[in-house]
């Protein structure tokens, strides 16, 4: 890619570490689908041929996760990327709330397509009491957001299919305008305790 | 006294399938306004049907911009819409996601940007990242390239892979509720386009869907309506865009400029600018702007002739329909994305 104005590139003037230069390659026997080993590509950005920088992207698909392919896959049918970002940068990564160490992350999950975001709400928060029914035990939609991959899986569930909603499940109503300061306030108070406890542990 | 500090600041500027990210140093100078210094480029390019590739590109950038992010000041971003909004709150920078084209549908610009910058909070966001559409970073990268008034109103016209429109105040966008999308008007078919439907065709649309189904100004000017149109003149699909005959040529590029006339008609009637700018992309031949002029006169000349109500004002005159302003020591006039990052860059200094 040429500059337009012949400025020096800003991507030559700062280090941008490994993340660009050295994605590691996962090598194949002999188109076999077995594991080889892993080897350092040059970076892409050289001025390489479209028909390289295809086979870079299949490359780079290769090395993603279970659940990074997930989200690649509701791109591709749906043609938005802001999916794919919703899985955000690792610093945004850093600063999210964890879930309490007993309850599994979604993004971590080992089920696939079986069970559904509202199956996994189910299995993991609330309870299930003696008649089989299930109670949440005062969770509430909102505060699936410690789980910000679940909040979004389950959006995008209720979207498509309202029907698969949890009618036992709380949405809390919006606060009005007028206590917008208190609100404010109220995330203020949330996000320091949050730094606190993360910087205790 | 001046009390503003020299700031270091940064544009991003995103189209169908490119990219383009512009680093500048803002200096304060008189009357409240910035003199930039640009330092460093980085463009990006991708394939807009390949999710993955566009995806790549995007965090590319993100890393780009997030290795300046401790000297950066303020960051601006432009890309096509519509957006859900471009005021702070819920929706802002969001590229709609039922409507607006591929690859960016739906993307929530803030959140693509905001984690590489190091922005977790609604407030740094807030303080630090200002979401534009593509055609008012243009109006107002030419409105600072030509140093124009503090009161004079600049259009700019954006005929790329969309077609836009964007508007500036002295070196301010033009407030509005949302932003401009003059693509969305409906065409006046030009009667030599190939590509147009003809009258016929769109009454028997009309009445068989029983509703409105014009081709907008966008599907009719946009640079794959022009390949569309090419193909339909000429019976060949090269990239030459040229033709054995002259008139038929003429004809080619007259018919795009017919339509960028239209979209200078309508923002003249609405809200009449001191001066309109024409940034295309394709334009060989160099002359759009004085195309569109010359059917811009025709529309006013036909009204008078008619002897229908008209206006007329002092700006309205040859120039009045202009190429974008070369930078300095440069014969040709810099594509759109370059304007546009300029622009950004200024709006980020003046945040």
């Amino acid at each position: 890619m040429k500059t337009l104005l012949g400025l020096p590139r800003a991507s030559e003037l700062r280090t941008l570490g490994q993340k660009f230069d050295n994605i590691p390659e996962k090598e194949y026997d002999g188109g076999q689908g077995e594991l080889g080993k892993d080897k350092s590509l040059p970076s892409p950005h050289e001025e390489l041929a479209s028909r390289d920088k295809k086979e870079h992207y299949k490359k780079v698909i290769d090395t993603l996760s279970r659940h990074q392919l997930d989200q690649l896959d509701a791109v591709m049918r749906g043609s938005s990327l802001a999916v794919v970002f919703q899985m955000s940068s690792e610093d945004d990564e850093l600063d999210r709330v964890t879930p309490e160490s007993s309850v599994p992350l979604w993004k971590d999950r080992t089920t696939g397509r079986d069970v559904s975001p509202a199956d996994w709400i189910r299995m993991h928060y609330g309870k299930t009491l003696n008649d089989g029914s299930w109670d949440p035990d005062g969770l509430t939609r909102a505060d699936l957001q410690i789980d910000p991959q679940l909040y979004s899986a389950y959006a995008q569930q209720v979207k498509r299919n309202p029907k698969a909603a949890i009618s036992e499940l709380p949405v809390e109503e919006h606060k009005k305008s007028g206590d917008a300061e208190a609100i404010l306030e109220e995330r203020r108070a949330k996000d320091r305790n949050r730094k606190a406890l993360k910087r205790s542990a | 006294m001046d009390e503003r500090s020299p700031k270091r600041v940064a544009g991003v500027f995103l189209e169908r399938s490119r990219g383009y990210l512009l680093i500048a140093d803002a200096r304060p100078i008189e009357h409240d306004a910035w003199q930039l210094v640009l330092l460093a480029e980085e463009p990006a390019d991708w394939d807009a049907l390949e999710p993955s590739s566009v995806a790549f590109e995007l965090d590319r950038l993100g890393a780009v911009l997030g290795a300046f992010r401790d000297e950066l000041s303020s960051v601006a971003i432009a890309s096509y819409g519509p957006f859900v909004s471009l005021k702070p709150g819920r929706g802002y920078g969001v590229v709609r996601a039922d409507t607006a084209d591929i690859p960016l549908r739906g993307l929530d610009l803030c959140q693509v940007f905001s984690g590489h910058l190091g922005l977790h909070t609604l407030e740094q966001r807030a303080k630090r990242l200002q979401i534009q559409s593509d055609a008012c970073a243009c109006a107002v990268g030419e409105a600072y390239l030509r140093k124009t008034g503090k009161d004079e109103v600049l259009a700019y016209v954006f005929a790329t892979e969309g077609v836009g429109i964007g508007l500036a105040k002295g070196r301010e966008v033009f407030p509005s509720a949302l932003h401009p999308e003059i693509g969305l008007l409906p065409a006046v078919a030009h009667l030599g386009d190939p590509i147009a439907r003809t009258k016929e065709e769109s009454i028997l649309a009309i009445s068989r869907k029983a509703k409105l189904d014009f081709q907008s100004i966008s599907q009719l000017a946009r640079n794959d309506a022009i390949w569309k149109r090419y193909e339909a003149m000429k019976g060949a699909n090269d990239s030459s865009l040229q033709f054995a005959s002259s008139s038929k040529e003429e004809m080619f590029w007259d018919i795009r400029a017919c339509y960028l006339a239209e979209v200078c008609v309508a923002c003249t009637v609405v809200s009449p600018p001191h001066k309109i700018i024409i940034g295309a992309d394709i334009d060989p031949k160099n002359d759009v702007h004085l195309r569109a002029w010359d059917y811009f006169k025709h529309f006013i000349e036909g009204r008078l002739n008619a002897r229908d109500p008209a206006f007329q004002y002092t700006e309205l005159k040859k120039g009045f329909i202009d190429q974008p302003f070369c930078l300095p020591g440069k014969d040709e006039p810099p594509p759109p994305a370059v304007t546009g990052a300029i622009g950004l860059c200024y709006l980020a200094a003046a945040k």
